[in-house]
């Protein structure tokens, strides 16, 4: 009698519970997947011409101007620096927000700003360009390239700044279908979407109390839509690899509950670009461990251009934390090729 | 292997035979686990509750930034400032409108967007968010429209917010859209920023905008620490409690199977089999025992609560927010603490069947009281813990409260001796046999009941001390909190509003009087202090003083000062002795004054100094004049109102120090309440263990009543001998507990308080704490020897 009683109360307790309200996470980055109809959608007839496209698309939901760059220091120490404007619109009302990064093997330094035109804290004017949030600002003195980087930032007491100088040409290359780059392999979701991934970099950063010179390779993505993801999509891993001094390697998988869709293209300095097919693409991640929350290892494979190479992140503490997590850092990959790149995976 | 078998089937055998013994010993041992699980797991909770409490004193408004004169902070101020890098800024506009039906509508705009698009479903950027508690305040004709004085109509989202319970929500952007006589922010929110940063801030705002610090509470942060301090020093007592329980059940249990077990070594079985096969039975014991623990702690945690006045929900709230979390480090202490007792107690009849003279150990006998050998032992070890305690410095907390657990280990080994005194001297005064024969077959009795008895005391100790350390808390803060914050309004004001305040004020016939704030910083010796100011008796009357010099209040506005207690025991300073303040400007200062009061200052870690008003305005530089605090013939809220509308001043400026105090008692009541509920637990475990101890002891002794019996002692007679022996026996436990309660909680708000956080609490001595625990204790009694009396067949075998 008294073990049923016990047992009674113990149930009483767990209904109880079980009758609660509870509550789940939804991820921001889901907000990309919205259906918009009051938003103008990419199409393959839209027409990018420079400089007109390096300007805000306001017409569009979302939109960013993201650079990453590998740099070494003067003490030949790797550098892996990000900073990415993003503009997202809610009912015909504009937020910007911006992200940036300083990070070595041992160490990330994130941080965050955000702006309203109407509140005078941001400015991006074209001809020549340049995007000011706060106090980052990215000043060209052509249309977008040659230009100034400047960033920084506190982190318990201590300052971190990042000044940097980009050179390269005004050479843009225009991803997927004349810059109309597919999403899903069914559904109609893209992007315009645009890179230069041959830019110089020299220039110093403030780190642990002194300043470095550093040198280096950066790369610059614009992109622009409404809808971003399907519904069935989690995220994506994507990859830009500078393969060679002269060749780079740009890998896009949106990873999906179905099938997973990749995008890839391989850049010539001399301003070629092929799109290769997913079926060219063979892309295998791993784990160190299984309850890392990450991949830190991939493998990609194009056998039609003779690219077997083995990714692997160098701090796995890369993470970046204002309201969508996702991971963004540099790699080094081996293989076929060797070198350095960049690294962003979203969605996990 | 035959015999071990053969030794395990008599044990089986021993276990149907008497049940209820068994269960008995059993649920001791998982007493003691439940205790320490269930008190490590209560203030664990706790411990994120004053987390809590302390995130809800902070304001997350470090400073405003406002503007000297005129209305409001430019956009291209604000641009310039975030273009500086100070991104902790916000801008907020705050304005009213006067509606159709004569009342005022607040409008709060702030930046929207990121909100709208976290949580679309409740913000929007273009729309005015009203919640339902406001619009019934506003007394709306059409609840989805504003209606202005000036025709304007205005659209409005309703939503059910707590936060926004005051104002009409919106954008700022559209708020300059729907209202363009404003352009700018009415002041900038500045979120915290460390003191070089804020100075930083403070050298680059332009020179029409100011920084003025937001008012909050955070100074009573400490509060919360110090009262969870407590807690956890209350949870280290818990370890002596449970150790004990656990110890006297483990003795008790082996004390009858090795009874048996000396039996059958006289029958010729092997000591080693023996010896294994009670390892065996203590294995059980230990893995049994741990598992009931965990139950009854579960249930204990989870049923207690309520019954404090939790609802589930709020568990829930607790459980979901990690407040309740299983470690498993707290299985395994308890899990130590019960196999310790165990083994140790084991081990202790080992020696004696391993004696030759393990025929005199088959039937135990008990131990003489006034057997020489057993006093000087006793004595022998009070005189060295004693020493012991003499020893111990009282250097930090955890000295502090190491050497009053030796105390309270003193006072128990002395419990027999109390005990036995007690009883010998109401032998001689009372005359009756009947009660005598009680009292000397009880004194007979006082060494084989030491160990529930010592459990018992040690657990009402700690339980009276418990709650009275949180009913001193409680009361002291509410005292302070009444006080303090005594005024009726606060009024904050910006650069140029002073003189059209006072003013007001002034010539207002509501007022009762009003008093103007100043604070300052200054040195005393190397140590930073806050300066405030008094300059009436009404001010006086508000501070919380400890002790005080005899002086009439134009002594203490001449030449006295005050200091507050944290300053007092950093500098060991005293009554009359005398302190000088400098502050280090261009031109040095330096003011002597005598200390005429110490002052409490709960929870504020830094130091303070208050002097009449007149003496800081003359040798102090720095004086800043803060607000005003008004004291009204009548408060009500058209009062707040008429101030807002014929001043022109912002509803920011304007603090009820009665919404202070009732959201700085919200903040602690769920933390009292889980103290209470540690409280409660110790002292359900005190109850619960001598319950069982008085069932297991009583049929135990079932031959020795039997011959009371047979004496021709009616059941009831049986009873009342019974009860009035524990009665005797558990009084005599709650007499000296009181005292020594008393010592615990004031160690516990006098010493650790200060050593800790340099500041003391007065103990209230509630007598509600004493006497409700010991009359529970009391109560359980009852069931438990009525439980015996029905195990009495009066007619079976003597």
């Amino acid at each position: 009698m008294k073990l049923i009683l016990t047992l009674a109360l113990l149930l009483l307790v767990a209904c109880g519970d079980a009758n609660l309200e509870k509550k789940e996470y939804v991820s921001p980055l889901h907000r990309l997947a919205d259906k918009t109809q009051n938003y103008e959608n990419p199409s393959v007839n839209n027409e990018i011409n420079f400089p007109d496209a390096h300007a805000p698309k306001k017409t569009y939901r979302h939109e960013w101007w993201y650079i990453t760059a590998n740099l070494v220091t003067e003490n030949d120490d790797d550098l892996a620096v990000q900073w990415t404007l993003f503009r997202t619109a809610i009912k015909g009302k504009h937020w910007y927000f911006a992200h940036a990064a300083l990070g070595s093997e041992k160490q990330h330094l994130s941080a965050f700003r955000n702006a309203r035109e109407e509140f005078g804290n941001l400015e991006i004017l074209t001809a020549p360009f340049s995007a000011s949030i706060d106090d980052w600002t990215w000043q060209s003195s052509s249309d977008l390239l040659p230009a100034k980087l400047n960033f920084s930032d506190f982190i318990d007491n201590k300052q971190w700044q990042v000044e940097l100088n980009l050179k390269g040409k005004n050479q843009f290359y225009l991803q997927g279908e004349q810059g109309y780059n597919k999403k899903h392999a069914q559904f109609n979701i893209a992007s315009h979407y645009y890179s230069q991934p041959f830019i110089k970099v020299n220039g110093r950063v403030f780190i642990d109390g002194h300043w470095l010179n550093v040198t280096g390779n950066a790369w610059f993505d614009r992109e622009w839509g409404s809808q971003m993801l399907a519904a069935d999509q989690q995220g994506w891993d994507w990859f830009s690899l500078r393969l060679e001094s002269d060749l780079a390697l740009m890998v896009y998988r949106i990873r999906s509950d179905d099938k997973d869709f990749i995008y890839a293209s391989l850049m010539n300095e001399n301003g070629d670009i092929e799109t290769l097919t997913q079926d060219e693409v063979n892309l295998i991640s791993l784990k160190q461990k299984d309850d890392e929350n990450y991949p830190n290892h991939f493998k990609i494979k194009i056998e039609s251009h003779k690219i077997d190479i083995d990714v692997k992140t160098i701090n796995k503490d890369q993470i970046m934390r204002f309201g969508i997590e996702y991971f963004e850092g540099m790699v080094s990959f081996s293989g076929s090729h060797q070198g350095k790149g960049f690294l962003e995976m979203t969605g996990y | 292997m035959k015999q071990l078998l053969l030794i395990f089937q008599v044990q089986c055998a021993e276990y149907k035979q008497n049940r209820l013994l068994n269960i008995g010993f059993i649920l001791s041992l998982a007493i003691a686990t439940s205790t320490l699980l269930s008190i490590l797991i209560l203030n664990h909770a706790s411990k994120l509750q004053y987390q809590q409490a302390n995130s809800q004193l902070e304001s997350p408004v470090a400073q405003y930034i406002v503007p000297k004169r005129g209305n409001s902070v430019s956009i291209k101020d604000f641009a310039r400032l975030r273009k500086q890098g100070f991104n902790e800024l916000q801008g907020v506009l705050s304005f009213r409108k006067k509606l159709k039906n004569n009342n005022t509508v607040y409008f709060k705009a702030i930046d929207l967007l990121p909100l709208s698009i976290a949580k679309p479903e409740v913000y929007h950027p273009t729309s005015i968010l009203l919640s339902n508690t406001y619009a019934k305040t506003l007394k709306l004709a059409v609840t989805s429209k504003l209606q202005l004085i000036d025709q304007q109509t205005l659209i409005v989202k309703r939503i059910e917010s707590k936060l926004w319970h005051n104002v009409a929500l919106l954008d700022i952007a559209y708020a300059w859209q729907l209202f363009p006589e404003y352009t700018g922010f009415s002041y900038l929110i500045v979120s915290e920023m460390t003191e070089k940063r804020l100075k930083h801030l403070n050298q680059s705002l332009p020179e029409n905008l100011i920084l003025q610090q937001s008012f909050n509470i955070k100074e009573r942060s400490g509060f919360a620490d110090a009262l969870h301090l407590n807690l956890t020093a209350l949870a280290l007592l818990g370890f002596i409690v449970s150790a004990f329980i656990a110890y006297q059940g483990a003795n008790q249990a082996w004390h009858k199977r090795v009874e048996l077990m000396s039996q059958l070594r006289l029958l010729g079985v092997a000591l080693v089999d023996i010896k294994l096969a009670l390892m065996f039975e203590a294995l059980f014991l230990i893995i049994i025992s741990s598992i009931l623990g965990v139950i009854l702690a579960f249930l204990m945690v989870s049923f207690l609560l309520p019954l404090l006045g939790f609802t589930l929900s709020q568990l829930y709230q607790l459980q979901s927010s990690g407040h309740f979390e299983w470690n498993w480090l707290y299985l395994l202490w308890s899990g130590i603490i019960s196999s310790l007792a165990v083994f140790f107690a084991l081990f202790r009849q080992f020696k004696l069947i391993n004696t030759k003279k393990v025929s005199l150990f088959s039937k135990q006998s008990r131990v003489n009281l006034t057997h020489t050998k057993f006093i000087k032992k006793l004595l022998f070890f009070v005189a060295l813990t004693s020493v012991v305690f003499f020893i111990i410095p009282e250097f930090n907390w955890h000295s502090i409260m190491l050497k009053y657990g030796v105390l309270l280990i003193i006072t128990t080994a002395l419990l027999p001796l109390f005990l036995y005194f007690i009883f010998s001297a109401l032998n001689k005064f009372i005359s009756r046999y009947k009660v005598n024969f009680i009292l000397q077959d009880l004194k007979n009795q006082i060494s084989i009941r030491f160990l529930p008895l010592a459990a018992f005391y040690i657990a009402l100790t700690t339980s009276i001390a418990a709650a009275l350390m949180v009913s001193s808390f409680e009361s002291a803060f509410i005292k302070y909190l009444d006080q303090h914050l005594d005024e009726d309004l606060y009024i904050r004001f910006k650069i140029g509003e002073k003189e059209k305040i006072e003013q007001w004020l002034s010539k207002n016939n509501k007022v009762d009087e009003f008093l103007l704030y100043h604070d300052a910083k200054a040195l005393v010796d190397k140590d930073t202090v806050t300066v405030n100011t008094v300059n009436s008796k009404r001010q006086l009357s508000s501070i919380v003083f400890k002790s005080q010099l005899t002086q009439s209040l134009e002594q203490v506005l001449k030449n006295g000062c005050f200091i507050n207690e944290q300053l007092a025991l950093k500098r060991n300073i005293l009554l009359a002795d005398k302190i000088s303040l400098s502050q280090s400007t261009s031109i040095s200062r330096t003011f002597t004054c005598t200390v005429s009061g110490i002052y409490f200052d709960y929870g504020n870690p830094s130091f303070e100094v208050t002097i009449a008003q007149k003496l800081a305005k003359a040798h102090l530089s720095g004086l800043k004049e803060i607000g005003f605090g008004v004291y009204f013939k009548s408060f009500d809220e058209k009062i707040v109102a008429d101030l807002i509308e014929q001043l022109n001043i912002d509803e920011s400026q304007l603090y009820q120090p009665s919404q202070i105090k009732k959201m700085a008692l919200n903040v602690f009541k769920e933390t009292f309440l889980l103290t209470q509920g540690i409280a409660v637990v110790l002292l359900s475990i005190a109850c619960f263990g001598l319950f069982l101890s008085a069932n297991n002891l009583e049929l135990a002794r079932k031959s020795d009543l039997f011959i009371l019996i047979s004496l021709g002692y009616s059941k009831s007679a049986l009873f009342i001998h019974m009860l009035i022996q524990w009665l005797l026996l558990a009084c005599g436990c709650i007499l000296l507990s009181w005292p020594i309660a008393t010592i615990l909680a004031d160690v516990l708000v006098s010493k650790v308080l200060p050593s800790s956080f340099g500041w003391s609490m007065p103990l209230l001595l509630e007598t509600s704490s004493f006497i409700s625990s010991s009359i529970i204790g009391l109560i359980c009694l009852i069931p438990a020897l009525t439980i015996v009396l029905s195990k009495i067949n009066l007619k079976g075998r003597l």
